[in-house]
């Protein structure tokens, strides 16, 4: 046997290793409850935002915690468009943040909110519908403190922050998107 | 004289290679009569999955689903490598992430054009270059090569894979299939393709761990992206589970065919596109051609289990599919003409449903 064909067939089973790896992967997910409900089983057709809604419950948002803009298990965003490299675009002209408050005496009251703008926006911020700031935003990055009542926070609930973004447009013909509030991250205290 | 009638491979090469540059710019000049008549750039072109494959450009896979209605949809079901490609498109050319996204589609439409050519030589030696390159150039559904997805790169390493095949350069062959099947899930349809060459050339094989070398390569690409997966998000099997959003699951057939009937454009088209698939099947084992038949077998049945939708992109952009309607192309004269004139009807309309954002395109 020649060391070329010595070579071709150590390369071969190599890779047919390297498959039953991952088939035994594929065979393994390592997934949360509701996604294998949803998407694996088939055991639900409850719409998977629900389903993730009421995992919230399993995970409570903890005080001091980024929820980025790649999302985070102790959060749902919607009306958010997909995760960029370093953000993610508000879409319409109402986005929400939605977590879930374990023990509202935790919080201190504050939102701690890294984003930058499409031009130029009216942003009103509300917690659970109660406005809590109104600002205009430009196109800069920039980290805004909004102080709020703590008691606007629900106990052992889902909780909302909102964005409401009246002059959400688009960019034009590139980007047919409507566009304001390009969140990085936010964190309440 | 001998070397004028049969050119060198270098000269030969270089003049399939301005066959297929011709063709495409031709192709690309109809392209610019359909999006001036509907008042629209190039950057309106990309939508639908190209704003998806711009999702990965810009931020790799989804952590967890987002999109639609119900929070079901992540970018999972769209392979690696036409992103990728498009992501060095991007960083050499500046170009916006859209518009770069294009462009790739658009460079890898005219590598299929040639690659398409070199495959039809070597299956169909009867079929001239213009001929061939014509059928591909101006197919009814070449908006989805302009548009910024990943058929393009689907047709020209599915020709380049079955023109190693039909040669006997098996490794090579098997190569070019790792990368098909990290383009599409229906790339690993190439296997059964080497396979069935495998077996008709038993009696001449002289390399049998080249041949198992290179059959083990093909599903590759497959592989590398299921076990990315896994470890980015948890589920290798995530590009199948993520159909759900979409609506493609298994059994959906029955309801598509009905919704033929109930006159739904969509369905209609899909429809027509499985039909002309079941066709050239026919042709390709009239031919005799069974490796076709089988990667065409494999690229058409699954995407079928899960019902009609997107049937158009997995049915026109098949390689043996191109060449069955190319081998009739070569036999009856008239059989071209009709051919371009209704990929022409059939473009226009696509295009005008594309900028004016008629899903049924998709």
């Amino acid at each position: 046997m020649t060391a070329r064909k010595v070579l071709l067939l150590s390369g071969a089973g190599l890779l047919l290793a390297c498959y039953a790896y991952v088939l035994y992967l594929a065979g393994n997910p390592r997934v949360p409850d509701e996604y294998r409900a949803y998407y694996i089983d088939g055991s639900t057709a409850i719409p998977l935002r629900e389903l993730k809604r009421s995992a919230l419950c399993n995970n409570p948002y903890v005080p001091g915690t980024a929820v980025g803009h790649r999302g985070s298990p102790a959060a749902v965003l919607d009306g958010w468009s997909v995760p960029e490299r370093t953000h993610r675009w508000s879409l319409g002209g109402k986005s929400e943040i939605v977590f879930y408050v374990g023990d509202a005496g935790l919080f201190e009251g504050r939102l701690l909110l890294r984003c930058f703008y499409f031009d130029r926006q009216r942003v009103r911020v509300t917690v659970n519908g109660r406005a809590i700031g109104s600002y205009v935003g430009t196109g800069e990055d920039v980290s805004r403190v909004l102080r709020f009542d703590p008691s606007l926070l629900l106990d052992r609930s889902l909780n909302r922050i909102g964005f409401e973004l009246p002059d959400a447009r688009s960019p034009g013909e590139q980007d047919r998107r409507v566009l304001a509030l390009a969140l990085r991250e936010v964190t309440l205290f | 004289m001998e070397s004028e009638m049969h050119p060198r491979p270098v000269k030969r090469t270089i003049l399939l290679a301005g066959t297929a540059l011709l063709l495409f710019l031709a192709g690309q000049g109809v392209e610019r009569l359909a999006l001036l008549a509907n008042g629209a750039g190039y950057a309106r072109l990309c939508s639908w999955d190209c704003r998806w494959y711009g999702s990965i450009v810009d931020a790799g896979y989804d952590l967890e689903p987002h999109a639609h209605a119900g929070g079901d949809a992540a970018n999972w079901g769209f392979f690696p490598l036409f992103p990728l490609s498009a992501r060095i498109v991007r960083s050499v050319t500046g170009l916006p992430r859209d518009l770069a996204l294009v462009a790739t589609g658009k460079l890898f439409f005219l590598t299929a054009i040639f690659c398409f050519i070199l495959f039809a030589r070597a299956w169909l030696p009867e079929c001239g270059p213009w001929v061939a390159g014509s059928v591909v150039a101006f197919h009814p559904y070449s908006i989805y090569g302009n548009t910024g997805y990943s058929e393009s790169l689907f047709l020209t390493l599915s020709c380049l894979c079955l023109y190693c095949i039909k040669r006997d350069r098996y490794v090579l062959a098997g190569f070019v299939g790792g990368l098909l099947s990290g383009t599409r899930v229906v790339g690993a349809s190439a296997g059964l393709a080497y396979l069935a060459r495998i077996v008709r050339r038993r009696a001449q094989l002289e390399n049998p761990a080249e041949i198992l070398f290179g059959l083990c390569l093909v599903p590759a690409g497959l592989a590398v992206f299921m076990a990315y997966l896994h470890f980015r998000m948890g589920d290798a099997l995530a590009f199948s589970h993520v159909r759900i959003a979409w609506g493609q699951e298994p059994g959906n057939l029955l309801r598509d065919l009905e919704s033929v009937f109930q006159g739904s454009t969509a369905a209609a088209s899909a429809a027509a596109s499985a039909v002309v698939a079941l066709l050239a099947m026919v042709q390709l084992a009239r031919m005799r051609q069974y490796e076709l038949l089988l990667f065409s077998l494999a690229a058409t049945g699954l995407p079928l289990l899960t019902g009609l939708s997107s049937m158009p992109r997995f049915v026109w952009w098949q390689a043996p599919v191109l060449l069955a309607a190319a081998s009739v192309a070569a036999r009856r004269p008239w059989f071209l003409p009709l051919y371009l004139a209704a990929s022409l009807l059939v473009s226009h309309a696509l295009y005008r449903a594309w900028v004016h954002g008629s899903s049924w395109v998709i």
